[in-house]
Parts: structure tokens; C-alpha cells; sequence
């Protein structure tokens, strides 16, 4: 009988530690489980520069550096750049944007999201 | 028995906060059904922790209604008028709750409850200045968010202070209430979630509120409705006081009986 | 005491069973969580629908609805809608970007069918409102069926952009499914999506759009024929169409087809074809294109809606200065001026084409023929299909394509016989001389428990064959045909001004409860026999038969537009008829 009790008292202490794990999973989830990226300066040319991994372009001049999100602001598309006309065009609806990433003229309302970046060390880190 | 019963309806109480506290964490009131379906297949353990929550709740409420059934059936109440009232309200706290807890899975069937719920409370006379108090303009869960996940609860635990002078649960009956708890849900399968454009005849309200439902669908007056729910707790919280015990029983009975009758038998 | 053991032994077999469970069967993490959803889990190598449309981008429950986090095929397919673009899901899954698109549609004839409908009913004597615009959708479920809806229930109403595609059992010739009817030039097979297009090919319209008037058929120089399935080829019929039960003979084709192998899409504008979200009477009121749109340009800068027409095209060249229609302002992105030179492009592969304007010569600015439509000269031939027998059993079944299951009633349809050649002409909708044939000439004979009834509703209606040539018909085969001025066949003479015909249609001898010949749209004093079903619709008149067969007179020598006794030809006669000129009498 008294170990039955005790059995039933240590049981919930127990349990928290049993659960502890996927209770712990089940909070701390995330899906953005993106480390931190970069790419070496080296890698960057003037122009425009593709980043596949993270959906980005990086337009570099003389006086700068931006770094565009590649999606359309349309519908999501992944934009293409084309050298000779210096401009953006969207294979899904074709909306045009400049190499500094002003919209043009298509069903896209607004200009491409810039995203914010860092450079330390001779690397550009996104995001 | 009766003590028996009520520690572990306790217990069980404690139970659904903590899966509660849990699952709270993945929730989102602004994108609801989404957040919910990222629990039961996204998430690790999600869909874990949302049974348990559910269970625990609907074996909490069962185990209410035999706490109140053994309660009655005693020959001498044992405890203060104050105790019992706030009893009382314990259990309308819990309806709502309950309710809440049904909305909040966003699904098909829980948008249509509060839909219904809003029209109700619309077409009663004095409570339709209070619809803003679960309605919101922007975001379709949020209210009935904070009322059960904050309001609620805080005050639910505060009337169960009052009502039996301690919060303190004896650990062993929280083991039991656990045990319950999973063994209704290894048992039992949850409600699945009614996603748009699923093909049913109809949508259903939580257990608790079908023989309402099935009333409104005869075209009974909303009002009225609204009366017949409020019926029992009149009942309880007039027992207290009343002379005549055994008749404020037969009459709960009465309530019982023909509730289930139409809950199950009209369609 | 007892009540404790239980719940005890039933707390520890629950709780060490939760820690199997939590570390056994729980569904964990997916695999991967796949975007934009997780039916790319599985689904991932189907291939896209178009390019507007990338999988990468939209997934698939954007679209086909479902459960788009499910990780498992129940949950995942629960509220899964196979072909959303059919109407009632268009409107919930397309519409989120197309917004007016799918109104439009769900509100246009291609849907309602009402003009079908409605001069059905209004030939049988049932309605006396030309104008309604009551259509398949209104009349789904309705009991009460009368004769004329009977009919177009078993007869006319398989073809609505709405249907269902299952319900053919010649898939062959399987219509309906929404917006998937027109767009759709391939269907879905195991990992190959459907593909959708903007550049409809003519078979898509053709799939409807080969019965009634046969426009889409005479488009491609295809006439129905007689149906014997001449000439024979190694012992087979040849000629067969893809329902496998009507044959035809090859005739010229359009010179649209057959110059430019343009398709339907080429001239029809979408605002046309898809509505402009009206509910329309006829199809005259909702078609937007006119010959003149094209053949006698008004050309603005290219708008919005053109540049992004031709960009999801992809192969016309970007519109700068265009024409537009006159009617709804549709932009004709593909029809481009560029320095005075007007180009056409070919929707289907962009191949430009010089496009040659309506030129000012007489035979277009001559006062004379100011009431002609295009269609009336340079139409070579139209169907006409004489004399619709039909025949209707209450008892028997027949299927209902509104209900989409066999009900009570039978029809079955015969004609008297067919001709293409030197179509009648009359005073079309829009007030101008068209081509006119039978539309429809019903000869009824209704079995009713054991009554019979008898009805007949001989009616001729206007439109543009789409035979159109260069080479224009012959002045004598409008001025002294008497098929051409809806006499009929026969020996057309004109003696002292007063015409004199006898047909060679006997009605009476071939067992028409009519006297007048079947082909006769009037007779020679005027008098229209057979009814149409536009208000100003109608045969030529009295005054107006006398002119045109006495202007042959004129013809006879000056068979040249350009002579200058046209141009004041009313002068020319009141010269002639007071003995002023050098003609004979």
C-alpha cells in the first residue's frame, strides 16, 4: 500500500523528465534552421551575381553593394537577369525591373526587397 | 468515492493546463488552422501533445459531471453556500472553456460553431452589447484566443480555490489523471479536422452542444435555446437553498434525460 | 479500495505504454518540410502546369485544395478537388488571382447557352421573350419540363464550358470541365500535369463548336455531308468525324485558315469568348470581333492589358501602337502598326503577316451596297440543313445533359437534305444583308401516352459561315438567284418589272404540312414565309426583291463597279426610264 502511494508520488516527477525531451523538442522548434551564410568578396563581380543557396542577387557598382530577394514581388517567381537588357524579367508574368531593382511595369505592384547584409572580414554575410 | 473522484477531476485539470502551456507555444491566433495543422504534422511531438490536451480536457469534463452527480446524490451538503456557489460557476467556466478549446482548432465545424455562437449572442437581448467580447474585427480567433488560453483559465483557478479552499493536488492523483489522460488517448481517435471543401453532409458542435443544436435546426427560438442551456445551472445553484432537494433533482433529471433524448434522437 | 487497484494498474500500464508510444509511434518530424508544400513530398516530380504557374512557387494546394501540411496520402487528400478548373472550384481556387475571370465565364454564353434556349422556346410557342437569358444553371433540377426544354435538355445542353467530362462515353468527343474546356491542350498523365495555354488551338473551340450552325467545321472547309461515308477507301467509309457517326466532304476553306493558318483565337478576342460579365441574349450581343476591327484598323498605344497579353504569349512582339475593337475596346494585340505598316502575328507562333486593309475601291464605298455586311459577298458558301424532323416518345429515355442521367423523354432528329451553295440572303441582327439559312426549320411529331401531336416551326436565321474568300460572289448569283434572294431554287425570270418563279421544292407532293418550298425564305411578291428570331431579322421585301433582280438589267452590260452609271445609280435610272441614255430596252 505505502509503496504503491510512493510509487504514485515519484511517478509525475518521472513523467516530467520523460517528457522533458519532447516537450523540449516541441518548444524550441524552428523551421528556419538556415546557419548563417556567406560568400567571399572575391566571388562577387561587378553586376549582377546569382546566389542560388539563398535566392538572392548581388548587384555590385563601383560605389555599392545591394543584395535583392531573387522572388518576384508579384507572385514569388524567381526572377531572371538578363545581361543584355540590364533588367530583370519574370518568367512567370513578366515583370520587368531595373539592376537597382525598381519595378518597371508588370502585374508586380511593388519595387524588389532588399535584404540587409554585412561585410567582415573580405566576406559578405546575408541576412 | 467522492473524494476519489474530485482529486483526480482536479488532477485532470492540472493535466490540460500543462499540455495546454505547451501547445500554446505553437499556436497562432492569426493564421489558426494553419498553426494547427504545422502541430500535428510539423512539429515534433505536436500532434502528441494536442491529444493530450484534448483528452485531458474532455476526461476532465466527464469526470465534472460524475464529481456533480456523486455530489448530489449525498443526503447532507458538506460545504458553504459560497462554496457551492462559486461551484457552480466552476462549471458554466468549464462549458466555456470547453467551448473555446472546440473553436479554437479552426477548423471547418469550429468556424461554424462561432458563427453560431456569434448569432446567438446577437439575438439575445441584454447579452448582444457583449458580442465584441469574442468577436474580433481582424483577426476571427483571437478573442476566443485570449479568453481560454488567459481570462479563463486565471479565473477558473481562482474559483477552484474558492471552492475547495486549496489548490494543492496530491501528486498521486496527478499520476492517475496523467494515466488517464493517455489512456484515453491511446484508445480513442480524436476528431479529425474538417478542411475546406471536404464533402459532408453536415458539421457538428462539440458533444456537449448537439442537443442545442439540434433545437436551433428546428427553428426554436435562439432565446429560448439560450434558456434551455442556462436551465441546469439555475438548478444547481437553487439546490443549495431550496427546501425541496429531491424535486430540484428529479427535475436535473428530467433536463438530463430529455437533453440526451434530443441531442441523440433529433435530427 | 478496490476502485484505487484498478485506476493504479491502469495509471502505470497507460503511463509506460505513453513512453513506447511517445518514442515509437509519435509522428515525428517529416522527413523534410518541403515548400511551398508538403504534397512535394511526394508529389514532387510532376511537371508544371505552364510557366505562369511554377510548382516551385504556387505547390499544388493552392490550387487542388487538400490538407497542404499532411504528411500522410488520407489526410493530405482530405478536401482534395481533381480538376479545379471547373467552375464552382475556379471560384474558390482561381479566383484568388483571376478574380473577374471566372464571373465572367460562370455569367457568359458559353455557359448559360440561353440564346440556344431561348428561341428554342420561343420558335415552339412557348415564350414570347426573345430576351431572357434563363440558361443551364436555371433550369438544373427543375421537374417541370416543357417541350422545348425537353429538347434541349437531350440535344443541345451537352455542350457548356461547365460540363462534366465524365458523363461522354465516346471520350472522343468529351467536352465541359471549366476553364480547362478551352485551355487545356493536354490532360493529366501519371507525372505529367495537364498543360494549359493561352494560345488555344481551334480543335479546343472545335469541340462544341462543330454543330448548329457548323461554324467551326465550314472554318476548315469541313462540310457534314449526307452521311454515306463516300468515297470508300479499302472497303471502309472515309470522311468520318471524331464522333464516328457524321461524315463530310472537304470544301474551301476560310481564307483566314487557309492563307494564315490562323486560329479561332487569332480574331476572337477574350472579352468575346469569355464575357464581359453581362448576362447576354444572343451571341451576336456578346461577340466582340468585326471584320473591321482588323480589315479597317483604329489604332491606339498598346495598354496594360495588351503588354501583358502578349507577354504571357511569349511570341507575338511587344505591342507598341495596335488596334482595338470597336465594340468592347478589346485590345487586338497582335494586329500592330509600325511606321503605317500594319502587321498581323500569329498568336500560335508569332509569324508575322502584312495585313491588307479594306480597300476604298467602289465595290466597298459604293452607296449602293452601303446595307451589306462583309459576310454577304464574301462568304462562298454556308450549311443549310433543310427541314428538322423531329420526333419525340414521352415513354422513352433518353440523357438529360443538364442532369447528367437518363430521363423520361426521346427525341430523334432527321433533316430532309442539305446544300452549302448560293446561300439566302436576308436583313441580318444587325439590320445589314447577311447570309441566312435554316435555323431551324422543326417539323414535329410528338407521341404522348397514345395521342399524337403535330407542330412545325419553320424558321431562317443569319450569320457569318466563316467561308470567307477573296474572290466575291458573282453578281448574278445575288441579283438573279433565286436561292440567293430566299426564294428558293427554281427558274427565276423578271418580264415588265414583275418576277416571275417556279420552284422546283414541291412541299405539298414531299408531305410538308406547309405549301410554301422548304427553301423558300419568302415568295416572290414579298411575303416572308418563314419566321426568324431576331426583331430585325427578315427577308428581303416586296420593293426590295423588284430593285435587286431590276438592277440585273443594268448588270447585264455594266458588269463593272467602277462604271460610272453607279455612281449616282439613281440618277442613272431616272435617265434610263425617261428614254435619256444609249441602253436598250
Amino acid at each position: 500500500m505505502v509503496k504503491r502511494r510512493k510509487f504514485l508520488k515519484f511517478l509525475p516527477y518521472a513523467l516530467a523528465g520523460t517528457l522533458a525531451f519532447p516537450i523540449g523538442k516541441f518548444i524550441f522548434f524552428s523551421e528556419n534552421r538556415d546557419e548563417e551564410f556567406w560568400i567571399s568578396l572575391k566571388n562577387i563581380n561587378e553586376g549582377i551575381t546569382k546566389i542560388k543557396k539563398r535566392d538572392v542577387f548581388v548587384y555590385k557598382n563601383k560605389n555599392k553593394i545591394e543584395v535583392f530577394n531573387a522572388h518576384c514581388t508579384h507572385m514569388g517567381c524567381i526572377l531572371n537577369f538578363y545581361k543584355d537588357k540590364q533588367r530583370f524579367i519574370c518568367p512567370c508574368h513578366h515583370s520587368h525591373f531595373t539592376i537597382d531593382g525598381f519595378r518597371i511595369k508588370g502585374p508586380a505592384q511593388r519595387d524588389l526587397d532588399k535584404i540587409t547584409f554585412k561585410i567582415k572580414n573580405k566576406k559578405l554575410f546575408i541576412g | 468515492m467522492s473524494r476519489f473522484t474530485s482529486f483526480i477531476t482536479l488532477g485532470l485539470f492540472f493535466v490540460s493546463m500543462i499540455s495546454g502551456l505547451v501547445v500554446v507555444f505553437a499556436y497562432h491566433p492569426s493564421i489558426a488552422f494553419q498553426s494547427v495543422q504545422k502541430i500535428n504534422y510539423l512539429i515534433p511531438y505536436g500532434i502528441f501533445f494536442r491529444q493530450l490536451h484534448y483528452f485531458s480536457s474532455e476526461v476532465f469534463t466527464i469526470f465534472l459531471i460524475f464529481h456533480i452527480v456523486i455530489e448530489l446524490a449525498k443526503k447532507k451538503i458538506n460545504i458553504s453556500g459560497t462554496s457551492w456557489n462559486y461551484s457552480v460557476l466552476g462549471f458554466v467556466l468549464v462549458v466555456i472553456l470547453m467551448f473555446s478549446g472546440f473553436v479554437l482548432k479552426a477548423d471547418l465545424s469550429a468556424n461554424a460553431a462561432a458563427q453560431v455562437a456569434f448569432n446567438l449572442i446577437k439575438d439575445t437581448p441584454l447579452l448582444s452589447n457583449f458580442l465584441a467580447l469574442i468577436q474580433d474585427t481582424s483577426v476571427f480567433y483571437y478573442k476566443f484566443f485570449i479568453w481560454h488560453i488567459l481570462f479563463l483559465p486565471l479565473i477558473l483557478t481562482y474559483v477552484i480555490y474558492r471552492h475547495i479552499d486549496t489548490l494543492h493536488v496530491k501528486v498521486e492523483y496527478l499520476s492517475i489523471a496523467i494515466g488517464i489522460s493517455v489512456l484515453a488517448l491511446m484508445v480513442f481517435n480524436m476528431p479529425s479536422d474538417i478542411i475546406a471543401g471536404e464533402e459532408l453532409q453536415s458539421l457538428s458542435s462539440p458533444w456537449f452542444f448537439v442537443g442545442a443544436e439540434n433545437l436551433l435546426l428546428k427553428s426554436w427560438s435562439p432565446l429560448l435555446v439560450n434558456f434551455i442551456l442556462l436551465i441546469p445551472f439555475i438548478l444547481l445553484v437553487l439546490y443549495f437553498y431550496s427546501k425541496h432537494k429531491n424535486i430540484i433533482k428529479i427535475l436535473l433529471v428530467l433536463w438530463f434525460v430529455l437533453y440526451l433524448l434530443i441531442s441523440v434522437f433529433v435530427k | 479500495m478496490k476502485y484505487k487497484n484498478i485506476l493504479f494498474i491502469a495509471a502505470i500500464i497507460g503511463i509506460v505504454i505513453s513512453l513506447f508510444y511517445i518514442y515509437s509511434n509519435t509522428p515525428r518530424t517529416v522527413e523534410k518540410i518541403t515548400k511551398p508544400d508538403q504534397c512535394m513530398s511526394c508529389h514532387s516530380d510532376m511537371s508544371d502546369i505552364d510557366h505562369a504557374h511554377p510548382k516551385e512557387i504556387f505547390g499544388c494546394a493552392s490550387c487542388h485544395g487538400g490538407n497542404k501540411f499532411a504528411t500522410d496520402k488520407t489526410n493530405a487528400h482530405k478536401g482534395i478537388v481533381l480538376n479545379p478548373a471547373r467552375l464552382e472550384h475556379a471560384s474558390i481556387f482561381c479566383i484568388k488571382c483571376h478574380k473577374d475571370i471566372v464571373k465572367r465565364v460562370s455569367k457568359s454564353m458559353m455557359q448559360s447557352q440561353s440564346g440556344i434556349l431561348n428561341v428554342l422556346k420561343y420558335q415552339w410557342g412557348e415564350s414570347k421573350d426573345l430576351n431572357s437569358t434563363i440558361g443551364v444553371d436555371d433550369i438544373r433540377g427543375d421537374s417541370n419540363t416543357s417541350l422545348a426544354q425537353s429538347h434541349f435538355r437531350k440535344l443541345c445542353a451537352a455542350c457548356h464550358v461547365n460540363q462534366d467530362e465524365k458523363v461522354f462515353d465516346n471520350q472522343n468527343i468529351a467536352r465541359g470541365g471549366g476553364c480547362s474546356d478551352c485551355h487545356r491542350v493536354s490532360k493529366t498523365n501519371k507525372n505529367k500535369h495537364a498543360v494549359f495555354t493561352s494560345k488555344i488551338p481551334t480543335q479546343n473551340c472545335l469541340k462544341c463548336h462543330n454543330r448548329s450552325n457548323r461554324i467551326g467545321l465550314s472554318y476548315q472547309g469541313i462540310f457534314e455531308s449526307e452521311g454515306y461515308g463516300t468515297p470508300y477507301k479499302y472497303g471502309e467509309f472515309s470522311h468520318k468525324m471524331s464522333d464516328g457517326k457524321r461524315f463530310y466532304y472537304e470544301l474551301p476553306d476560310d481564307i483566314h485558315h487557309r492563307d494564315a493558318n490562323m486560329s479561332c483565337i487569332d480574331c476572337h478576342t477574350e472579352k468575346g469568348v469569355m464575357g464581359d460579365g453581362e448576362k447576354h441574349h444572343h451571341m451576336e450581343e456578346a461577340e466582340d470581333i468585326k471584320c473591321k476591327d482588323c480589315h479597317q484598323p483604329q489604332f491606339k498605344k498598346a495598354n496594360t492589358l495588351a503588354e501583358t497579353l502578349a507577354d504571357l504569349n511569349e511570341k507575338v512582339p511587344e505591342p507598341k501602337v495596335i488596334a482595338y475593337t470597336r465594340k468592347f475596346n478589346s485590345p487586338l494585340y497582335n494586329v500592330q502598326n509600325d511606321k503605317n505598316k500594319t502587321s498581323f502575328y500569329r498568336k500560335s507562333d508569332g509569324k508575322k503577316f502584312d495585313l491588307k486593309k479594306m480597300s476604298d475601291k467602289p465595290y466597298h464605298t459604293s452607296d449602293m451596297h452601303k446595307r451589306l455586311d462583309c459576310s454577304a459577298c464574301h462568304s462562298s458558301w454556308a450549311p443549310s440543313c433543310y427541314g428538322c424532323h423531329e420526333v419525340y416518345f414521352e415513354n422513352g429515355k433518353q440523357f438529360d445533359w443538364v442532369e447528367k442521367k437518363a430521363t423520361k423523354g426521346q427525341w430523334q432528329e432527321f433533316r430532309s437534305f442539305l446544300r452549302f451553295e448560293s446561300p439566302s440572303l436576308g436583313i441580318g441582327y444587325n439590320k445589314k444583308i447577311m447570309p441566312f439559312a435554316p435555323g431551324c426549320q422543326v417539323i414535329a411529331t410528338i407521341y404522348k401516352d397514345k395521342k399524337v401531336e403535330k407542330f412545325h416551326a419553320m424558321a431562317m436565321a443569319g450569320w457569318d459561315p466563316h467561308t470567307t474568300q477573296k474572290e466575291v460572289r458573282t453578281c448574278v448569283d445575288c441579283h438573279f438567284n433565286p436561292a440567293s434572294l430566299g426564294l428558293g431554287r427554281g427558274n427565276l425570270d423578271i418580264k415588265n418589272d414583275k418576277i416571275l418563279f417556279s420552284p422546283f421544292y414541291d412541299s405539298n407532293k414531299s408531305g410538308m404540312p406547309f405549301s410554301y418550298p422548304i427553301d423558300a425564305f419568302v415568295s416572290k411578291e414579298g411575303k416572308q414565309f418563314q419566321t426568324t428570331s431576331r426583331k430585325e431579322a427578315r427577308s428581303f421585301n416586296k420593293d426590295e426583291l423588284t430593285s435587286i433582280v431590276s438592277a440585273y438589267k443594268c448588270i447585264l452590260c455594266h458588269d463593272n463597279y467602277g462604271d460610272k452609271i453607279y455612281k449616282n445609280f439613281t440618277k442613272s435610272k431616272e435617265l434610263f426610264y425617261s428614254g435619256k441614255t444609249k441602253c436598250l430596252d
